[in-house]
């Protein structure tokens, strides 16, 4: 007889020992067992160490409901279960030891760390954002009252520049008369420092004619114009427009806030030049060159000599001449940096795989979509890389510093686990 | 006689007299309890006492989904699980440490408990549940959260182990005879 063989399992005959089975099933092992000698052996040996395990007996205790009943009155003595699983592991854990209480600190310290570091790191970049974004309008703010304290020292300086430009600039106003002398070119805004802005932005819009018109409207609604425009369309995957947009400076913000409008924004940067420098010396060179040339024409005018003297005299007038010239053009070019900010601009349609060509033949297209294919695969897997070369030092570092109380939380469910079931 | 969840409804209404008769019926059970497996008296008999406290704080919230005695029981296993962390131990029965039980005990109780201590600890559990507290597989599975075919092949592991222990002759098992691991297999088994 054998295990297979057999149709009862000794098991089978503990089962029915310790009565846990079915009436019916009772009823077969029973019958079995008493024509089954080697059950009978079994059965008899399981009752033999029942009674063998009996001989170990227990005291009475002293214990009393009563006592217990004014325990409970009494609130005293705790016991130490407690229904709450959580709150029971971690007032166990709590009490088990000095490690396991540094271990438990540790770990909220971490916890605490990893929700609240990354927002402290934020609210440094906020603030310092905020307060160099309040800087940056109020340098680049002409109507920003220069008195009110929020420049710095730097801004102040150009600020002092640009009142001796003022002040020069009202010199040059007069002539010899004292009489006001026209300007080649509109002073520039005066109220504070003399700041040429610029700004560059790439778009990707969904489709570019209509990108277009709305550009064009957005321009005149806001006073400026395109001083160069570039439409490429050579290539219907890849329609693009460069323009070199020019708004008045006090136009700016706005104006980029609507390009954003436009489509997606890509790129975008700002940048801010102050020329205070730049145009003081410059109205200084203008202002001596004016007085040289004035001084000159005196001197052709009253004073009388050889020929040769004549014609070198002309000569450096003319020269003067020129170079004063020169100088308020670009004092005029100045003024207008700062009066009129430039936008570049570039706007790139969505990208669309190209239609079958015109010779489009099957091959062609079966390869553009290879081509397609391939170039979004190898870019998912770059895009893939690159999010764990980004993020994996800190998945790591962070593995790193939760796996050792993990792995202890872990080990003592085990422990637990083993205490409750295995015990 | 009243089962012991109407016993509990009765006290969840405020009678003394119920939990007194459950105190009555489970006092010298579950003070065995935690006798088998702790070496000292005096915490087995507070076990005992902080099991009946921890039934009488949670009578309030107490359901009758299981037995009562599984209910019991099962705090009795956590208390012993804390206290075995408390003395910084592993799990083991009382019999080691437990001096003055043995200079009062028999030479067949020694061996008893020698063979008990010798199980494992999944084993162990299981065999002291049945034997001497006498639940029912179903009530064991409850307890300690395994499935009732495991608590049916552990138990008879663990006899089998017993008996190989306790047999002043031992003879082939017929588990073994039939295939199955022997007795000494079974004792050395995790």
């Amino acid at each position: 007889m054998n295990r297979t063989m057999h149709e009862i399992e000794p098991e089978e005959v503990m089962a029915y020992l310790d009565g846990e089975l079915e009436p019916a099933r009772a009823g077969e092992i029973a019958a079995h067992i008493a024509t089954c000698g080697e059950c009978t052996a079994v059965a008899a040996d399981l009752r033999a160490l029942s009674e063998k395990l009996a001989t170990w007996p227990v005291e009475a205790p002293t214990i009393t409901a009563d006592a217990i009943l004014q325990a409970k009155a009494a609130h005293v003595p705790k016991p130490a279960y407690k229904s709450g699983r959580v709150i029971n592991i971690v007032r166990q854990v709590w009490a088990s030891s000095l490690t396991w209480r540094v271990a438990t600190v540790a770990a909220v310290l971490i916890l605490i760390l990893a929700v609240g570091t990354p927002n402290l790191l934020k609210v440094g970049p906020v603030v310092r954002g905020r307060l160099a974004q309040e800087h940056i309008s109020n340098y680049f703010d002409p109507r920003t009252d220069s008195n009110g304290g929020n420049y710095s020292v730097s801004v102040d300086n150009a600020e002092v520049n640009r009142r001796e430009a003022a002040d020069l600039s009202e010199n040059l106003e007069r002539d010899d008369t004292g009489s006001p002398k026209p300007q080649p070119a509109a002073a520039p805004v005066s109220s504070g420092p003399m700041i040429a802005r610029t700004a560059a932005m790439k778009l990707v819009v969904a489709k570019l004619d209509p990108a277009r018109a709305l550009l064009e409207k957005l321009l005149a609604r806001h006073h400026g114009f395109a001083s160069a425009m570039t439409l490429d369309k050579s290539n219907d995957a890849t329609a693009s427009l460069d323009a070199t947009l020019q708004v008045p400076s006090s136009e700016l913000d706005a104006t980029l806030g609507e390009l954003r409008g436009l489509g997606r924004v890509t790129t975008e940067s700002q940048q801010g030049e102050d020329v205070s420098d730049q145009h003081v010396d410059l109205a200084a060179r203008l202002h001596n060159e004016r007085e040289a040339e004035q001084r000159l024409i005196e001197i052709l005018r009253t004073r009388t000599g050889k020929l040769s003297d004549v014609v070198e005299v002309e000569e450096q007038i003319s020269q003067t001449r020129g170079e004063i010239e020169q100088m308020e053009a670009q004092l005029a070019n100045l003024d207008k940096r700062v009066s009129y900010a430039s936008i570049k601009l570039q706007i790139a349609e969505e990208y669309k795989a190209p239609a079958a060509t015109g010779n489009g033949s099957v091959g062609l297209r079966l390869r553009n979509a290879v081509v397609g294919g391939y170039r979004d695969a190898v870019e998912s897997l770059i895009g893939l890389v690159a999010f764990f070369l980004n993020a994996g030092p800190m998945m790591l570092l962070w593995g790193f510093i939760l796996f050792w109380p993990a792995r202890a939380i872990w080990k003592r469910r085990g422990s637990l686990r083993t205490a409750f079931g295995k015990s | 006689m009243q089962r012991d969840e109407e016993l509990m409804l009765e006290f969840q209404k405020g009678s003394t007299e119920s939990f007194t008769e459950l105190f009555l019926r489970y006092r010298d059970p579950l003070y065995g309890f935690f006798r088998r497996r702790l070496s000292n008296v005096t915490r087995a008999e507070e076990l005992t006492q902080e099991c009946f406290l921890a039934v009488l704080q949670g009578a309030e919230r107490w359901e009758p989904r299981a037995a009562f005695r599984t209910y019991l029981y099962a705090i009795a296993l956590k208390l012993t699980a804390a206290e075995y962390r408390k003395s910084q131990k592993e799990p083991k029965s009382g019999v080691e440490a437990d001096e003055v039980g043995r200079a009062n005990a028999t030479e067949a109780e020694l061996g008893v408990r020698r063979a008990i201590a010798s199980l494992d600890a999944e084993h162990r559990e299981v065999v002291l549940l049945r034997e001497y507290e006498g639940l029912s597989y179903e009530e064991i599975a409850a307890a300690l959260r395994i499935p009732v075919n495991t608590v049916r092949s552990r138990l008879f592991r663990a006899r089998m182990a017993l008996k190989a222990s306790l047999d002043p002759q031992p003879q082939k098992l017929r588990c073994e005879t039939q295939g199955g691991p022997s007795a000494q297999e079974l004792r050395q088994e995790p």
